[in-house]
């Protein structure tokens, strides 16, 4: 079986400045990631590859084993490559409700009404907003908008989920409720994720592999707890250190 | 199931080419009414015969003061249009100045009429036979000094408008941290205005070109201008369409010269928000200066409509009974043109506009182009079309109304473009990349969430392109078709000596639509608002 996201040796520049550099990576299908470095290290920027909003300048990008995106190419929009997103300013569309933020990807996929209706009541239920279908995002608080976030991601039975930074600018009790509920639903679903955060704490929370970038390049794969307080790389040994605390 | 593949396939290839072939036909609109002209225009300047037309009629140093008046006029204008805008812009805009909305809504409603419909007001208040009129009055009315205050007033709401916006797209906390520091004058001295100046300098281009395109207000007051010597040579008792040619090039000159200023000092920056909390800000407390400045405030507003009320006063000495028998076709002719133009304008903005706030490839280089045109002097731009579009291949366009809309789209479609990248710059990109992700195609997309998002501000597009086409004189009357004249056509036409009550009720007859039309846009700007 193909894996959901394969990355082989991406490099991308900006004008004369290279922000990532012959990253690969592969993600299966169930696989947990996250992507964790220090502002300004490419993290978001690999999202816009892997969603096709942007060519890598060298390597390719396969979605299930297809090429999605080589060298200065966007081969598969992103409206092809059945991946799903949470923004980290969640952009919610502030004139649907959100049964229409829920239904607008469905009705994209051509999902037929009954069957639509279906899943977005149950996944509704499932993040624990059953009864808001009818609600704008702004009369949601912020827990609430996050979770419509999520569901608008998960209805869409994605190969693929990916985050970025979906839980910044919430505090640290309703961060973590959320991030048990995305743990607990990327099980449910069976989902691949691919959660961008430069929080040691929250990518350890989540689960999975953590995969540190730092000036565009990987420094280092694996669990958080196995990681080498001496390791050469500053920003591993900081995040050693925080964690540590 | 091999149907069924078959028939996805096709979806996603049509998805695929929706974008490309929506951009590409927005693209070559654009190409066609705006830089066509000037390319024909060039060509036709660079050829043998007009060489030599050049160097005989720019080879005589009485066009070359013209132009330097005319420069000079147009930059005094500015100047005025500045002082009289970006302190109103601030009152209006950030303080608890009393009336603030109504006494925008009066300052700017001049600035939606054709400038000449406000000096004839002028002139039926200060001409020598008017109320408040004597020899002095008039003298002064009917020289640059009368041209620079009419156009000043009138174009000033440019500056203030874009001063409001400028101030608006500030981020509070920018201002907040001056505020620990410093008082609230010295943060709006020197945090707020220089923030907001690349706004201000955009406003103050936008008179510059619009000032040297006049032709109206410098005929009526008898004032020579540059632009007003090109029509005569087209339209006019001056006929000589090689002379005409040959005038335009200085302009260009200065059209190319505006153009990069703009690119190399303003570009994005004076349609760009500071940061995601400009709905925050909070309003200035005027204190104890609250009654002297809203007084203020409020006289410049009455000098804005004073003239207004003159043409009202003038007309009602019977020149509303003879309306119907003076206005012809004209109405109709404006309206219809400016719908459809408004239309064109609106839906070119959109799909350029869109893509010049995402900072997509090559948008730049085509609201370059149609800023060009915009900032192209009226006259150059109708003597291209003229040249472009009056031949026998192309007489169901030159010969019908549609010359009209292909000449308005032409001139106005920076309106569109700029102002609707204004509007999709005020929202993150990820609201149309989650929809991009969440499998819409480009069409679902623009129908699904951009257009609902974003009514409002397509509405004013829209409601702006329209007065702006129902407004110009300049740009339609170098060749408007015959039994095609438009509003401002018939009553120019009619000004030099038809009766004075008939034409002022012309005039107010124009007033009148544009207020109906301002009036309709307001509500249906309130019906779209959503939660």
């Amino acid at each position: 079986m193909s894996a959901a996201i394969t990355l082989e040796d991406v490099t991308f520049c900006y004008g004369k400045t290279t922000i990532i550099e012959g990253l690969s990576l592969k993600a299966q299908a169930g696989d947990v990631l996250s992507l964790l470095g220090p502002s300004g290290s490419g993290k978001s920027t690999l999202l816009r590859i892997i969603m096709g909003f942007l060519a890598p300048s060298r390597g390719v990008v396969r979605v299930r084993g297809q090429v999605a995106s080589e060298a200065g190419r966007v081969i598969m929009p992103p409206e092809e490559r059945n991946l799903a997103v949470v923004f980290q300013n969640l952009a919610l569309w502030p004139h649907l409700t959100v049964e229409g933020n829920l239904a607008f990807g469905l009705r994209s996929k051509r999902v037929p009404d009954a069957e639509a209706a279906k899943r977005i009541a149950q996944v509704l239920e499932d993040v624990g907003l059953a009864g808001t279908h009818m609600c704008y995002p702004a009369q949601l608080s912020g827990g609430e908008q996050q979770r419509v976030a999520i569901a608008r991601a998960l209805v869409l039975q994605p190969d693929a989920v990916l985050l970025d930074e979906p839980l910044s600018n919430l505090d640290i009790g309703l961060r973590e409720d959320l991030l048990h509920l995305f743990s607990k639903l990327f099980r449910e679903y069976q989902t691949t994720a691919l959660c961008v955060t430069h929080d040691p704490w929250e990518a350890r929370e989540l689960g999975g592999r953590v995969i540190m970038l730092d000036e565009g390049h990987v420094v280092s794969t694996g669990s958080l707890d196995e990681l080498d307080p001496a390791h050469e790389n500053p920003f591993v040994r900081l995040v050693c250190r925080h964690l540590a605390r | 199931m091999g149907g069924a593949l078959s028939r996805a396939w096709k979806t996603a290839r049509w998805r695929r080419l929706e974008e490309p072939l929506v951009v590409a036909a927005a693209v070559g609109c654009l190409l066609a009414v705006a830089l066509l002209p000037l390319i024909v225009l060039a060509a036709e300047l660079l050829a043998h015969n007009a060489l030599a037309q050049i160097k005989s009629t720019l080879g005589v140093a009485r066009m070359w003061t013209l132009l330097a008046e005319t420069i000079g006029l147009a930059l005094t204008v500015t100047a005025l249009a500045l002082v009289i805008g970006v302190p109103l812009g601030l009152l209006l805009g950030r303080t608890d100045i009393a009336g603030r909305r109504v006494a925008l809504v009066v300052h700017a409603f001049p600035l939606f009429l054709p400038p000449f419909l406000v000096a004839l007001g002028w002139f039926h208040l200060f001409g020598q036979q008017a109320p408040l009129g004597s020899e002095v009055t008039s003298r002064l009315l009917f020289s640059p000094l009368g041209v620079v205050v009419t156009l000043g007033l009138v174009f000033s709401p440019v500056v203030t408008g874009l001063t409001m916006v400028g101030l608006h797209g500030i981020d509070p906390s920018l201002e907040e941290a001056g505020r620990g520091v410093a008082r609230q004058s010295r943060v709006t001295l020197r945090i707020l205005l220089p923030l907001a100046s690349p706004a201000i300098s955009f406003a103050a281009l936008i008179v510059f070109a619009l000032s040297i395109s006049e032709i109206g207000v410098p005929m009526f007051l008898r004032v020579r201008s540059y632009s007003a010597a090109v029509f005569t040579r087209l339209g006019g008792l001056d006929y000589s369409p090689g002379e005409a040619f040959a005038l335009v090039l200085p302009l260009l000159a200065i059209a190319l010269l505006m153009l990069l200023v703009e690119r190399r000092f303003m570009g994005r920056r004076s349609f760009a928000s500071l940061g995601m909390r400009s709905n925050q800000q909070r309003t200035i407390a005027l204190n104890r200066a609250r009654f002297p400045l809203s007084m203020a405030v409020w006289v410049l507003c009455g000098a804005s409509i004073a003239p207004l009320i003159a043409l009202v006063v003038k007309a009602r000495a019977g020149g509303f009974s003879a309306l119907g028998r003076w206005v012809g076709a004209s109405l109709t002719n404006s309206v219809m043109v400016a719908l459809v133009a408004a239309s064109l304008i609106t839906v070119v903005g959109i799909i350029i506009g869109l893509r010049l706030a995402r900072g997509k490839r090559g948008s730049a280089l085509l609201d370059g182009m149609a800023l060009l045109s915009f900032m192209t002097p009226a006259a150059v731009l109708g003597v291209g079309l003229v040249e472009t579009w009056n031949r026998p291949a192309t007489q169901f366009i030159y010969a019908t109304a549609a010359i009209l809309v292909v000449g308005l789209v032409a001139r106005y479609a920076a309106i569109g473009v700029r102002t609707m990248a204004a509007v999709a710059s005020r929202s993150s990109a990820s609201y149309d990349e989650a929809a991009a992700v969440f499998g819409g195609g480009f069409l679902r997309r623009m129908g699904r969430i951009f257009l609902p998002m974003h009514a409002q501000g397509i509405i004013a597009a829209w409601l702006l392109a329209l007065v702006f086409c129902l407004r110009d004189l300049e740009t339609v009357v170098i060749f408007y078709p015959p039994g095609g004249e438009t509003l401002p056509v018939r009553i120019f036409a009619l000004e030099a000596n038809g009766p004075e009550e008939v034409v002022s009720a012309l005039a107010v007859l124009h007033v009148g639509l544009t207020a109906a039309v301002l009036a309709f846009g307001g509500l249906l700007l309130r019906k779209t608002r959503w939660k």
